[in-house]
């Protein structure tokens, strides 16, 4: 029973001398293309830990308003700092993942694929169901105008959480804006 | 085996090499080839630490004498438990597991970041696996624990532990510290990696701020068992001697104190980045440092056991490490200038950096107090001794300024604190302290004080009183937080208050884990107080006769030996009362073993109860036991000490419990990964009911279990 430790840090030690070795082995092609996907996937980790603890840091923000430890002032001092890195954060993710796009491009590709015909039985001709197509609904020229942001004036796409530009919060954004008070 | 161990350790030290380079050309370049085989160097060379670490144990349980290190610190007798701790009993052995520790830090900090910190983590590993080729270097060349006996001089036997070793608690005592050593390494990486690359960002500050608790955790762990044993064995009465082996392992925990509560400031605020960085080399070269001094002979100390022939490579390891630091510091230093600067001295960042100053200030008595005796005798030949009342007259009043800023910090509001917010948040706090202070002073005072017939001296008396009412404040504005924070979460979740508390805490663990930490150190602090009230007897007296300490009555009855094969067992009994009935009797003993009979070791027997320890020990006797020499404490609560760690325990695993986001980074492999973290974390959490547990089952070691051990002969000596 005592051996047993043995052999597995044994066997531990020559299998990382084994992956100590083998990076050396391979063809250099292979690993300059994976230092290229390395670089993003490292990039979008990083940048997702600090994304983790910047909704930590709003979290213990709020918490210390409502037990008085913090003025409303620094508050919003120090959510619109953490906030503006959370938006600039996210927006280089968005780049990272192929741009403002690339929702649509998704679509696009996905509609191409589901619009080729399937292959049907004989048995089953009655019951050839059309190959449901994707669409993609565009978001109309009202809800675009209707959506501005009530600090900065930039024009919201229709699925924006936060302004682009300043950082604020839809939420808040939207509250005032013009298309938004004649509606009501 | 032996052989197989040796090449163990000289693989892992030559790896360690070869990861340091490949390490360095991976921070250089960041190509994927370099930072693949660069971890994975530095997992071979862990591999190889656990392959001679398996090996020690191995030949430990299978009693193979042949080994020197074996034959020396373990024997047949031996229970597993007791074998287990031969591992560290000796200098070699500890040095061994010290590289272990930090192999399985390294692996995991390894494991746990793979894709993380990508510019940071070759220097990390490089500036770990240095450590660990200058340890391993000691270990190969000087201190190897695989040396075999020539087969002439071959023992069947072995030596055994020491019998001052031969406790539950001294079992644990040295691995926690050792751990606490060796886990300080990691967040020392990460601050050597940030001023390698020049990365001053909040990167390496959370990176370390998740590491820093666990070194912290085992140095609190260490240094209270090591308190314990003290007091239970050494039988002066006290838990805390300021001996320089313990200030040794008290230093870096001071350090690493301040380094946590600052770390938070530079998280939230951006401030204290020189601060922080050289908290953390500097807890780091203590830890090389109190080494040294323990090891090197260049202090006398209760652990005279410890001491070997390796300080001077240990002063060179300090040295060069102590070098590479400051040059390191002092390259950066114009680069890690803080853009925030402190809004006012009325501020929570305010008093975490007076905290950091006081922990800094006592650090500075502490090594002042250590190391001058040394110094003036090394350089103007006179000796001079620094004993307890002088590290007493420095610390008390900074300890009671410690306990009225741990109060203030709790409350008191960020970068400026205003009128309303005191009005707020103090005014509480302060009546209740107002209120509860004399009040329960006076109550025990009357109840329980008069009794003792205790003569504080005004000092004493001053500070006592002093702490009594730092620890109401502290313990209200903590009380009061926690309310506040369940109030809020009532409010916006609209939950019941339990669910809301278990929330809370589990979403702010740090937050909550931290109060219960300050709650353990609060119980601590009330020992300390009662400390100041202690009553201390030193008698001879006679068979029938009976002394009054307090309103305890100790009666001397006379003492019984025992004889067994391996020690001789003499045992005192003594009637205790109190009011004239009975309340119990107690055995103090001295315990003479065969193979070392020139060290024989006291048997303390201790009755604990909430308010106070009844503490006697058997300094000496007459052959015929007619006479006895008793030395008898009555310590209030001392309890308190004891129950402060265990808060702390649990506390600082609160504390540490990983979030989902940081299990959720295990996923590949993850289910082992945190069964192994959950599971290490119930385990600590757990430590102090599995020691007693090991303590009250196990027959090894104890005067009072002694009488279980057969088959023993039994002689009275004149035992009316």
């Amino acid at each position: 029973m005592t051996l047993l430790p043995i052999f597995i840090a044994c066997a531990f030690t020559l299998v990382a001398l084994w992956f100590m070795i083998a990076p050396f082995l391979g063809g250099s092609d292979a690993h300059l293309r994976l230092e290229h996907l390395d670089e993003d996937l490292h990039e979008i980790e990083a940048l997702a830990t600090r994304r983790s603890v910047l909704l930590t840091s709003l979290r213990e923000l709020e918490f210390d308003r409502e037990v008085n430890k913090l003025t409303d002032e620094d508050y919003e001092k120090f959510r619109r700092r953490y906030e503006a890195e959370g938006v600039r954060i996210m927006r280089r993710l968005t780049e990272l993942h192929g741009g403002d796009k690339w929702q649509t491009r998704v679509d696009d590709e996905l509609a191409d694929k589901l619009g080729r015909q399937p292959v049907v039985s004989p048995l089953q001709e009655e019951e050839v169901v059309e190959a449901p197509v994707a669409t993609v609904v565009e978001p109309s020229d009202e809800q675009n105008e209707a959506r501005s942001c009530s600090d900065c004036g930039t024009v919201l796409a229709f699925d924006d959480n936060f302004c682009r530009s300043c950082g604020l919060a839809t939420s808040i954004a939207v509250m005032s804006t013009p298309a938004t008070e004649a509606s009501a | 085996m032996a052989t197989l161990g040796t090449i163990a350790i000289f693989s892992a030290m030559l790896l360690s090499f070869m990861g340091i380079g490949l390490n360095i050309a991976a921070g250089r370049t960041q190509t994927r080839r370099f930072t693949l085989a660069g971890r994975h160097a530095a997992y071979a060379a862990c591999g190889a630490v656990f392959t001679a670490a398996a090996v020690l144990l191995h030949a430990l349980l299978t009693h193979d004498f042949s080994i020197q290190y074996v034959q020396g610190f373990s024997d047949e007798s031996m229970p597993l438990f007791y074998l287990i701790g031969a591992f560290w009993g000796g200098q070699a052995g500890s040095l061994l597991f010290w590289t272990t520790v930090v192999s399985l830090c390294l692996s995991a900090c390894l494991y746990i970041n793979r894709d993380r910190y990508r510019e940071l983590m070759p220097w990390v590993t490089v500036t770990v696996l240095a450590v660990l080729a200058a340890l391993l270097m000691i270990l190969s060349f000087v201190s190897n624990p695989f040396e075999v006996f020539h087969i002439i001089d071959d023992p069947t036997i072995g030596k055994g532990l020491t019998p001052l070793l031969q406790t539950p608690k001294m079992v644990v005592h040295p691995p926690a510290l050792l751990a606490g050593f060796a886990t300080m390494t990691i967040p020392y990486g990460f601050a050597m990696a940030a001023l390698i690359t020049g990365n001053f960002s909040n990167t390496w500050v959370e990176a370390a701020r998740k590491w820093i608790l666990i070194p912290w955790f085992f140095l609190s762990i260490g240094n209270m068992l090591g308190g314990m044993w003290a007091y239970e064995e050494l039988g002066w009465g006290g838990y805390w001697a300021w001996d320089p082996v313990e200030n040794a392992a008290f230093m870096p925990w001071l350090t690493a104190t301040a380094l946590i509560h600052s770390l938070m400031i530079q998280e939230r605020r951006g401030m204290l980045k020189r601060w922080n960085i050289s908290l953390m080399l500097g807890s780091f070269l203590l830890t090389i440092f109190g080494t040294y001094i323990t090891r090197s002979g260049l202090i006398e100390s209760v652990h005279t056991f410890a001491q070997s022939d390796i300080g001077n490579y240990f002063l060179a390891f300090l040295l060069t490490f102590t070098a590479i630091s400051i040059i390191a510091f002092a390259v950066r230093f114009p680069g890690m200038k803080s853009a925030q600067r402190l809004d006012s001295p009325l501020s929570k960042e305010a008093t975490f950096i007076f905290n950091n100053w006081l922990f800094m200030c006592m650090t500075g008595v502490v090594m002042f107090g250590t190391m001058w005796p040394r110094i003036k005798e090394g350089l103007f030949g006179q000796e001079v001794t620094i004993g307890p009342p002088w590290f007493n007259r420095w610390m008390a009043p900074m300890g009671l300024l410690l306990l009225l800023l741990m109060g203030l910090g709790t409350i008191i509001s960020w970068r400026r604190a205003t009128v309303k917010n005191f009005k707020r948040n103090f005014v509480i706090p302060i009546a209740v302290t107002a209120v509860l202070s004399p009040t329960l002073l006076a109550a025990y005072w009357y109840l329980r004080g008069v009794h003792l017939n205790i003569e504080p001296t005004p000092n004493d008396a001053t500070y006592a009183v002093m702490a009594v009412s730092l620890i109401i404040f502290v313990a209200a504005a903590t009380l009061e937080d926690v309310v506040r924070g369940v109030q809020a979460r009532m409010r916006l979740h609209k939950e019941p208050a339990i669910t809301a508390l278990t929330r809370l805490t589990m979403k702010q663990r740090r937050r909550y884990g931290g109060y219960l930490v300050h709650l353990g150190i609060l119980c601590a602090f009330l020992a300390f107080s009662g400390n100041a009230l202690k009553l201390e007897h030193d008698v001879s007296i006679r068979k029938g006769e009976s002394l009054l300490v307090g309103d305890y009555t100790f009666t001397y009855h006379g003492l019984t030996e025992r004889n067994d094969p391996e020690k001789t067992v003499v045992m005192a009994h003594v009637a205790v009362s109190r009011n004239g009935k009975k309340v119990y009797d107690m055995y103090p003993g001295k315990a003479t073993f065969h193979a070392t009979p020139s060290s024989p070791t006291s048997e303390i027997d201790i009755k604990t109860t909430v308010l106070e320890d009844v503490y006697v020990a058997l300094v000496n006797f007459d052959s015929g036991g007619q006479v006895a020499a008793l030395k008898v404490f009555i310590g209030p609560f001392t309890w308190w000490f004891w129950l402060g760690g265990v808060i702390l325990t649990f506390g600082t695993m609160i504390a540490m419990w990983p979030t989902r986001e940081s299990l959720h980074a295990l996923r590949r492999g993850g289910v082992i990964a945190r069964i192994a973290i959950v599971g290490m974390l119930l385990f600590g959490s757990s430590l102090p009911l599995l020691l007693r547990y090991a303590e009250n089952s196990e027959v090894w070691g104890s005067a009072q279990r002694w009488g279980l051990t057969a088959p023993a002969e039994t002689r009275v000596l004149n035992d009316s």
